[in-house]
């Protein structure tokens, strides 16, 4: 397994930032703890399938590389990808085809190969350890997820959900998506988002929902992010796990009745 | 010749988090629960418990959650049912279902009707449901939860009603999250022990190029342990890292400044 990493804007002044350390996650206390290797950032315009080096960076001395969001001057809903690459590697201006991640397994130890994703609004702030797998960016696939993380809401809190999209893959042109919000029970759209290719899809969740929801796209897969604010301090980010972690046997079986039973209701 | 030696590299059984036996051999039919986490002292907690055949059928079905609360020192002290159609059910925390207790561990489980079940039989023959949920906390009545979905565990309960888990022990191995230890910050980890024998962990803060041991801990089966870092008097940013004998050791981290904190899992 090897991953990517992003930054997006996701808009009313929340900046996204990440670390990354030199250290592997998980591995065996014999192995050898660290990877050297260093970052090369790319962006798209929204009308363009070429991918543009903006930073190239190394740990140099530290023992870590922070990235923030507002270094880059990205238009709302544009991603940042972070690839991270062998010191080696030269890194050229452009690509029609990201380039693949190194992994920084170690040994046979379980990992996931993270960063810390956070999320900032002036004091407040929320993150995850996260990562966009190098697998999902070359399958076209379809997203589906749920609301848990908007239960509790009141009016004074805002939540937005960002819908991380990365395709590794060459690309002709860039096609125009939807991501809906749906009643879970009727199936009734209620709202609906427009996006690209390699993009983030910001949609700002309505507070009139009162009834559980679902979120779909039946053109691409993504990391569904929530991100839930207010103006006193309050800021929560998390990601929700993929339909398949509802299970434990059979985890992709159950994944493909899942969205099965879905996509055959939802409009 | 080619498949078998693949196999036999990728069997791998020191560094597989569950019992390969009770995952790869014997199936387990009960579903598996990970292992979360309730704090009552200075926090609310809630916990958005998920109802798997519902979400698998995108239709409401009646699901009984099953929750059993254990002790930080991994005593099973409390049991707690709720009857629900939702996709999703939320159950507050409070110290009348932990049984007056302020810290400590619990499981999420759901059990369906013997109509429902028989039902969907074909459907479910096949599949075993995890739980993984999001744990919430809050500090401030006014405000918002922060959210931490599970991450370990392995937690299963028998025809026999017993609570057993297929976590496992291995060898020893050391885990660094992607965090940066702050000056200025505090930091709160949270540990629980999935596995039915004695887990040790040892503490280590990286320094630039320095690693010194913070702390060594051994807990019980079960058990919780909270592992403050509040040093005023740390100059620059660190990592941290632990060594213990569980394959894969997460955590549930919490970041403090000021009124301000966070919450994820390592």
């Amino acid at each position: 397994m090897s991953e990517y990493f992003f930054l997006t804007n996701v808009g009313n002044e929340i900046v996204n930032t990440i670390n990354i350390s030199r250290f592997t996650s998980n591995r065996r206390s014999l192995s050898n703890n660290e990877v050297d290797f260093k970052v090369g950032i790319y962006i798209q315009k929204n009308d363009s399938v070429e991918w543009q080096k903006i930073d190239e960076l190394k740990f140099n001395n530290s023992n870590n590389i922070k990235l923030s969001s507002s270094d880059y001057n990205l238009a709302l809903g544009q991603l940042a990808v972070v690839i991270p690459c062998s010191i080696e590697f030269d890194l050229e201006d452009t690509y029609d085809v990201l380039p693949s991640p190194i992994s920084r397994k170690i040994d046979f130890s379980p990992v996931a190969e993270r960063a810390a994703i956070y999320f900032k609004k002036e004091k407040a702030f929320s993150s995850y350890q996260g990562e966009f797998p190098y697998q999902m960016s070359r399958i076209k696939g379809s997203f589906l997820t749920f609301d848990p993380l908007i239960k509790n809401r009141n009016e004074s809190i805002k939540t937005k959900m960002v819908l991380i999209n990365i395709h590794s893959k060459k690309l002709n042109e860039k096609e125009l998506f939807t991501l809906n919000i749906a009643d879970s029970t009727t199936k009734e759209v209620l709202q609906s988002a427009s996006y690209v290719h390699n993009s983030a899809c910001v949609l700002d969740v309505k507070s009139t929902h009162m009834n559980e929801l679902c979120f779909y796209s039946r053109h691409t897969l993504g990391i569904p992010i929530f991100i839930s604010y207010d103006d006193n301090g309050y800021l929560s980010a998390e990601h929700n796990h993929p339909p398949s972690e509802y299970f434990y046997h059979n985890k992709i079986d159950g994944q493909k009745v899942l969205k099965q039973n879905w996509f055959n209701q939802l409009p | 010749m080619k498949k078998l030696i693949n196999k036999i590299v990728n069997f791998n059984n020191n560094s597989r988090p569950h019992s390969f036996i009770f995952t790869k051999v014997q199936k387990i039919n009960s579903d598996i629960s990970d292992l979360f986490t309730f704090i009552l002292d200075d926090y609310e907690t809630i916990f958005i418990a998920e109802n798997n055949l519902a979400l698998m059928l995108a239709s409401p079905v009646e699901c009984i959650h099953i929750f059993h609360f254990f002790d930080n020192n991994g005593v099973l002290i409390s049991f707690h049912e709720s009857k629900s159609t939702r996709f999703h059910f939320k159950l507050s925390i409070t110290e009348k279902i932990t049984s007056g207790l302020k810290f400590g561990s619990f499981t999420h489980h759901v059990k369906y009707s013997n109509a429902i079940t028989n039902q969907h039989n074909k459907l479910l023959h096949n599949i075993s449901f995890q739980h993984r949920g999001y744990t919430g906390y809050r500090k401030d009545l006014d405000s918002g939860y922060s959210y931490v979905h599970g991450n370990f565990g392995g937690i299963y309960i028998t025809k026999n009603k017993k609570i057993k888990s297929l976590a496992r022990n291995r060898v020893r191995h050391t885990y660094i999250p992607q965090l940066i230890i702050k000056p200025c910050y505090k930091y709160d980890f949270i540990f629980l022990n999935p596995t039915t024998k004695k887990l040790n962990i040892k503490f280590f803060l990286i320094e630039k190029n320095n690693v010194k041991i913070l702390k060594e801990k051994s807990l019980v089966p079960y058990a919780s342990f909270k592992f403050t870092i509040d040093f005023p008097e740390l100059e620059l940013e660190s990592n941290i890292s632990w060594e213990t004998n569980l394959p894969i050791a997460r955590c549930i981290v919490f970041e403090h400044i000021d009124k301000y904190f966070d919450v994820f899992h390592s």
